[in-house]
């Protein structure tokens, strides 16, 4: 059995519309994935896929992880499995403190209570390692947080968590380079040998600062390219309408295709 | 602990009935006159409307009169009176049925002129405090069920706290009903004299029972210049109850009323909440927390009643609902023409666990000065499927995932609740109610 996360042949469309035109794509522990495409190629839909969001319907295929088709699993019991998933937009909850949030989190992906002065040294060491000023803990999840604060806050979560497989969804989007930086160094702290991420992104200056052991290019739901890190580069040099030109696809996404991709 | 003795009565809903009982509490005759004169004014009330709780097929005739108390008290309020509960208090005064079962005072307060008496006792031991404010905040002619109650409350919690005197710990209060068919008339009384300080930490409560039972409480509070009365009132009665509630509060000058509300039990709930600022410089918050899960209806409506310059008012309502539950709140700020200066704000927010579920909410403004901030907000919304997905992709499942929802939007009115232990039982009945545990 490999310990890898392995998309084959999947098919997943948004309130029938088909988005994911058969992926196929093994995320392998200890390696940086960088997954490339423009906006509406299916990225984000297959970040939402891979961690059970209802309203992505899959049509066909399977994502095999420990010897189990986890598309089968409620999102939670992925979780559970080691699967994490940086949200392009994490969701403002009022009322839960980051401190309770994390706690809560790391609680039920251990399946018993963290006890709070054990919860408080993986705070403390944690958030020194991302930077982040303590007060942060104390704050509600997400309330108020800067596009940079939350970004952290993903990445504070991904850290406490320390999950097996990471998918970062456009973690990049919305941050000015000190912010891209700070994030960057943070992922990079979180990363070891046990752990396969896959990075999506739109640009390729996130990957100055996380070094990609593979590059994919995605395209019109489809993986139509992959490399090594000399790709992202060339793909940043050249655009993606190289892509369209090198796999024969001359036309650029019809604009409801960009739409349902937006809609995630 | 069983409890036997007191007030039987054997007809229904009678003039003769309230005569009966009232000789056998061996009332004053101003207490006599008073009840009879009540019933007369419930005979001659028309039933309330209400717009939003059909009461077409309600009928005073379905229930019975008070009965003694006869089954056994719950657990949690036997620990109370034996002190094995650890709660910090300044007094306990228990009811069930319509007997009063346990009062205690700390000696040091009762020294220093405290009351904490059954009501019927105390018509009699201080007619002067009880005749002068019994009944003067809501008068029998109130409403048909006021008038109800008026005529046949028994027993009663009276408390009074003398000028300048501070009572540091909360006096607890129980009102326990658990007779299946019968009814109950809840009655209190509390008067804080000037600059006097209390907290009143009540429950309502009563067992499943297999029929129906009629619940009347009637709650006066009256807070003199510079008194600061809290006042908290639980009703987690069983899920055949229907209740009419009715509680108003008088702040004289400078005095501070706070209300902590928490609405969670009874089939049906009518219940009108009010604080009178009366005196210049007065204040009153209310803190709300309603639950309905099952078929309950809860129909709230608050008032701040604004009558004198420079009053401030600050009310925070927040409900849940689940299953086929349903909820109407209303919440009125009243600013008379005299009360220049005054600040009041009202917010209501109601979160939808089901499809089912239904919550309507109607704040609304009546306002005569023309030197006033006053604004209104409501909510009511469904909870977010992608705050349940968010939560699950960290390992929540989705109970877990809504319960946390629930607990957080819950969290700015228990942030505003300063006694652990009403957290506490919060929380608990949040726990029963969903089938899930608090986290902390």
């Amino acid at each position: 059995m490999s310990d890898d996360l392995e998309i084959r042949n999947l098919h997943v469309s948004v309130e029938g519309k088909p988005i994911l035109k058969g992926v196929d794509l093994t995320i392998e522990k200890g390696r940086v994935h960088a997954l490339m495409g423009p906006n509406g190629s299916g990225k984000s839909t297959l970040a939402y896929t891979l961690m059970g969001h209802p309203l992505y319907d899959v049509d066909e295929g399977e994502v095999w992880f420990k010897g189990e088709n986890i598309l089968e699993l409620e999102p939670d019991d992925r979780a559970k499995l080691g699967i994490f998933l940086a949200f392009q937009y994490p969701v403002t909850i009022p009322g839960v403190s980051v401190a309770n949030f994390l706690r809560l989190a790391l609680s039920a992906r251990r399946g018993q209570k963290v006890p709070i002065p054990e919860m408080r040294k993986i705070l403390v060491e944690k958030m020194k390692m991302l930077d982040m000023d303590p007060a942060f803990a104390g704050r509600y999840l997400n309330e108020g947080f800067s596009g940079g604060e939350k970004k952290r806050a993903e990445i504070l979560q991904m850290a406490v968590l320390n999950p097996e497989i990471a998918v970062l969804d456009e973690t990049d989007s919305g941050l000015d380079i000190d912010a891209l930086k700070i994030v960057a160094q943070g992922v990079n702290s979180v990363m070891n040998p046990n752990m396969g991420t896959l990075v999506i992104t739109h640009y390729q200056r996130l990957l100055n600062y996380i070094k990609p052991d593979v590059t994919h290019v995605m395209l019109n739901g489809r993986i139509v390219m992959e490399g090594g890190p000399e790709l992202a580069l060339e793909l940043e040099e050249k655009g993606y309408d190289w892509v369209r030109e090198q796999v024969g696809i001359s036309e650029p996404l019809p604009p409801e295709e960009l739409a349902a991709e937006e809609h995630a | 602990m069983t409890i036997a003795n007191s007030v039987s009565t054997t007809a229904g809903f009678a003039r003769d009935a309230v005569a009966e009982l009232s000789a056998a509490q061996q009332d004053s005759t101003w207490l006599q006159t008073t009840r009879l004169a009540a019933w007369d004014a419930f005979a001659a009330a028309e039933m309330p409307r209400y717009e939003r709780t059909d009461l077409s097929k309600f009928h005073f005739e379905s229930f019975g009169l008070p009965v003694n108390a006869h089954g056994e008290l719950p657990t949690d309020v036997v620990a109370a009176i034996e002190g094995s509960d650890g709660a910090e208090r300044a007094g306990l005064f228990v009811q069930s049925n319509n007997a009063v079962v346990h009062v205690a005072l700390d000696e040091a307060l009762a020294k220093r002129g405290v009351i904490l008496s059954s009501l019927a006792e105390a018509a009699r031991a201080h007619p002067e405090i009880v005749e002068k404010h019994l009944g003067r905040l809501i008068p029998a002619t109130e409403t048909k069920f006021v008038a109800l109650n008026a005529a046949f409350w028994t027993g009663g919690m009276f408390l009074y706290v003398p000028r300048n005197v501070i009572v540091e710990t909360p006096i607890q209060v129980v009102f326990h009903a658990d007779a299946p068919g019968g009814s109950a008339f809840p009655r209190c009384l509390v008067v804080a004299e000037e600059s006097a300080a209390c907290t009143v930490l009540e429950e309502y409560m009563s067992p499943e029972t297999d029929a129906p039972t009629l619940t009347v409480p009637v709650t006066e509070v009256v807070a003199g210049e510079n008194a600061q009365v809290k006042f908290i009132h639980i009703q987690s009665w069983g899920s055949r109850v229907q209740t009419f509630v009715t509680q108003r509060a008088e702040a004289e000058a400078n005095a501070s009323v706070g209300w902590t509300l928490g609405h969670i039990g009874a089939k049906l709930m009518r219940s009108y909440s009010e604080t009178k600022l009366q005196g210049e410089g007065a204040s009153t918050q209310f803190l709300g927390v309603q639950f309905g899960s099952d078929s309950q209806h809860h129909d709230i409506y608050t008032l701040l009643n604004h009558i004198a310059p420079l009053t401030d008012g600050d009310l925070l309502f927040r409900g849940v609902l689940q299953d086929t539950a349903r909820s109407v709140f209303e919440g009125l700020i009243k600013i008379h023409p005299g009360a220049q200066d005054s600040n009041s704000y009202l917010h209501d927010n109601t979160l939808l666990l089901s499809e089912e579920c239904r919550a309507d909410s109607i704040p609304s403004l009546e306002i005569e000065a023309n030197q006033v901030r006053a604004s209104h907000g409501a909510t009511v919304s469904q909870v977010d499927e992608d705050w349940i997905f968010y939560l699950q992709t960290r390992g929540l499942n989705r109970a877990e995932a809504i319960r946390t929802i629930v607990d957080a939007f819950f969290e700015p009115i228990m942030q505003r609740i300063t006694l652990e232990g009403v957290k506490q039982r919060l929380w608990r009945a949040f726990d029963q109610k969903m089938g899930s545990r608090h986290f902390e």
